[in-house]
């Protein structure tokens, strides 16, 4: 099958294995993104997601393993990195230099004339907000804007492939939201293939097609999002909110019921969210608001919970560690 | 009361005297006698830092060889000033000879590095090895050095007041254009 | 690797530090402070003779050698710092991120850091002027600050830039730095007894630090510039081999943690 633009194979890694002294951070690690993917890569502290996103970033080189970007194989370090964009996480900038300047003098290492570099800085501080601030030093610069000057300089290299580490870090939620349509049109205009390592399940949720899962240095799922809740289901919940004066009825009902749990909402004292442990789920909702109908307590609303990536991302954990 | 000694006996007396003292007074004798040190020049004058080279000849004057003997260089400053160290002013403070031959002298190589201005006494002095006889000197060479003057105040301070102006002129400069980069907002 | 028509990536990344220096305050303050010192030094010795006991060659020599030790001691400064000030401060990453050969980075560097010294032979010629005058050698003393010092510093900041390149940290770079050079210039300070000693006169030919210095001191005591050329082998064949294993050295072992490990 010939591949076009939106199919081509972007990067390829087969087997990655990194240890440090005695411990295995990358154990036979192996997947494949293709051009326009926005793909996710979740695990706890310590899983190896870092050191997957620097070996293929060309930082550290594999133990073991082989990886190619656009055909380049990884021993073409230097040629990998002309054609990716990397935010690493907790980057550090040389701080006497202004935003302008930085991306100025990353964008000549890129092999930009000095003319084509400003132009290009220039314009990225206008994409990413720091228009006003390009002329500041980034000792000034705020969390925010340091994360977004980071941001702004993976693309300095309209590159093919993007690694980002933690990007939504230092946002506030419209600065997260701006930062997410950016990556969307990498994706969608430009073609680029982006690797998204982040703890904030829900932006992977919202954005990725697909999700890598780590833990300690295993890749433990892969698949789209649906796929990964199909294979780890998480027990079904509902939300029931009911009247103030019939709250401690319901709660004693609820109490008395099997294969219920009940999680308290602390700033509505009427709402509570209930797991349900059982076979059947819908018939334990049936008896539920049956029960509490019969009791006499007034239901306000009522709601299925559908499973978050962040309930089966800790199913998941879990179940690994168990 | 007058001790009264008799002709004979100041006679013995003086007999017991010369036989004690004749050892010592031999080797005394034969020393300032037998050994003669001359040195090649008698004044110097130069400038404080100059090196010098002088020679000394040592003569056995006597009927019997010297034993081994030892030549040592000395120098005192002849007016009250800075201390003078022998070991500073030549890299060579001893020189070690065989025993010298009646008749023969044997002639010895002095450097002297006149470390700073003023007058000195430079000479040299000749013992035994075995420490038999006293010390022979040589004649002095008188050395007055002058001062360097490598450094004159009147070329020093335009030197360290201007020079330093350049590269304070080049921090205010830069100072003044860093001035121009601001704080974001 | 170029990384544009004009521009090797090296020289980007001189242009941007040397920029950093002289524009930064860096460079003008330390040619400030290096050329206060050297008045003061200067000035003491005219004020107080007895605090110089050498003759007028000596005194230069001395002299001569401070100025470049002051030189070393100031790039040392600047390259101890350069490749790992950046790991420090974790910018490190975002330069092994561009397409720049890794070695690329510590060259561009080290030469940056040579700008300094040429800030400072200008600086520097008045006082060796002054000193040598009264002496009769101020061509062989201003020879031997530019080639004599310039060779030196570079030898010196090379091994600053190897090691600042592999120390894990800023602290131990300067520490292992600045613990190099010192011991490779101590026995500059032996009694001239102990360098006649054979094993130490071939030590101080091979160590280009006593080697360089026992040349200089030949030519300001009036040797000629062809006696003991064998004084000059050692630091120009270990700055041959600091250009030209340095930077491939550097493409395969300089990392972003530092040490010996990829």
């Amino acid at each position: 099958m010939k591949e076009n633009a939106e199919t081509e194979v972007v990067l390829s890694a087969q087997s990655l294995h990194k240890s440090y002294k005695d411990m295995d951070a990358l154990t036979d690690f192996s997947f494949e993104m293709r051009a326009g993917e926005i793909v996710g890569l979740l695990g706890p502290n310590g899983a190896g997601k870092t050191t997957a996103m620097r070996i293929l970033a060309t930082i550290f080189p594999p133990d073991r393993g082989e990886f190619s970007v656009m055909g380049i194989p990884h021993t073409r370090a230097e040629e990998i990195r002309a054609v990716i964009g990397a935010l690493p996480e907790s980057m550090g900038f040389p701080l006497y230099m202004t935003g302008e300047e930085y991306l100025t003098y990353m964008g000549r290492l890129y092999a930009l004339s000095s003319r084509n570099a400003a132009t290009k800085a220039r314009d990225l501080l206008a994409v990413f907000g720091l228009s006003d601030a390009g002329d500041a030093r980034i000792a000034t610069y705020s969390r925010g804007m340091r994360q977004r000057l980071g941001i702004a300089r993976t693309f300095i290299n309209d590159p093919k492939l993007l690694l980002l580490d933690e990007p939504t870090l230092g946002f506030d939620p419209r600065g997260q939201r701006e930062m997410l349509q950016v990556v969307r049109d990498a994706a969608v205009v430009n073609h680029a293939a982006v690797l998204i390592s982040s703890h904030q399940l829900e932006v992977i949720e919202e954005i990725c097609s697909r999700v890598l899962i780590m833990n300690k240095g295993l890749l433990i799922a892969a698949g789209s999002v649906s796929d990964v809740k199909q294979k780890f289901p998480v027990a079904p919940a509902c939300r029931i909110e009911v009247s103030l004066e019939t709250t401690q009825k319901a709660l004693d009902i609820l109490a008395r019921m099997n294969d219920v749990k009940i999680e308290r909402n602390s700033n509505r004292v009427n709402e509570f969210l209930i797991s349900l442990s059982g076979r059947d789920a819908t018939n334990s909702v049936n008896a539920i608001l049956q029960n509490l109908t019969q009791a006499g307590v007034s239901i306000e609303s009522f709601m299925m919970e559908r499973a978050t990536l962040s309930d089966v991302f800790l199913s998941m954990i879990e179940e690994a560690q168990a | 009361m007058r001790l009264k000694i008799h002709a004979k006996s100041r006679l013995l007396i003086a007999l017991i005297v010369l036989i004690g003292l004749a050892p010592a007074t031999a080797f005394a004798q034969t020393s300032t006698d037998a050994v003669t040190v001359t040195i090649d020049m008698d004044s110097a004058s130069i400038v404080a830092g100059d090196w010098i080279t002088f020679h000394t000849a040592i003569r056995n004057t006597g009927v019997s060889a010297t034993p081994p003997l030892v030549a040592s260089f000395n120098v005192a400053s002849i007016r009250p000033g800075p201390h003078v160290d022998p070991e500073d002013w030549s890299p060579l403070r001893y020189q070690y000879i065989d025993a010298i031959q009646p008749g023969e002298s044997v002639e010895l190589e002095w450097e002297v590095h006149t470390l700073f201005e003023g007058d000195f006494a430079v000479y040299v002095t000749v013992v035994s090895q075995d420490n038999h006889f006293e010390p022979v000197g040589s004649p002095t060479l008188r050395v007055h050095a002058e001062p360097d003057n490598v450094l004159p105040l009147n070329e020093v301070i335009p030197v360290v007041a201007i020079v330093p102006l350049f590269p304070l002129a080049l921090l205010l400069l830069t100072g003044r254009s860093k001035g121009k980069k601001r704080a974001a907002k | 690797m170029k990384t544009n028509q004009n521009q090797p990536g090296w020289m980007v990344v001189l242009s941007t530090e040397v920029r950093h220096i002289w524009s930064g305050r860096q460079g003008p303050l330390l040619l400030l402070i290096f050329s206060l010192f050297l008045s003061g030094y200067i000035t003491l010795l005219a004020l107080d003779p007895e605090m110089n006991v050498l003759s007028p060659r000596k005194m230069t020599n001395v002299a001569l050698q401070t100025t470049i030790l002051v030189g070393v001691l100031v790039a040392l400064l600047l390259t101890a710092n350069s490749v790992s000030g950046e790991r420090d401060q974790r910018s490190l990453e975002s330069l092994m991120l561009t397409p720049l050969p890794r070695g690329q980075i510590a060259i561009g560097k080290f030469l940056a850091t040579l700008s300094l010294w040429l800030g400072m032979i200008p600086i520097a010629v008045p006082y060796i002027f002054l000193m040598a005058k009264s002496a009769g050698i101020v061509p062989q003393a201003i020879t031997l600050l530019i080639l004599i010092g310039s060779l030196l510093v570079m030898l010196c900041a090379g091994i600053g830039t190897l090691i600042s390149s592999l120390a894990p940290s800023n602290l131990s770079s300067f520490a292992a730095s600045f613990a190099t050079i010192l011991l490779l210039a101590a026995p500059t300070q032996l009694p001239a007894s102990v360098k006649d000693l054979p094993a130490v006169n071939w030590f101080i030919a091979l160590n280009p630090i006593t080697a360089l210095a026992e040349y200089q001191a030949g030519i300001l005591d009036g040797a000629p510039w062809s006696q003991e050329p064998g004084l000059l082998i050692s630091p120009i064949i270990l700055l041959i081999l600091i250009a030209a294993l340095g930077p491939s050295f550097l493409n395969r072992r300089l990392s972003l943690l530092g040490g010996l490990e990829t």
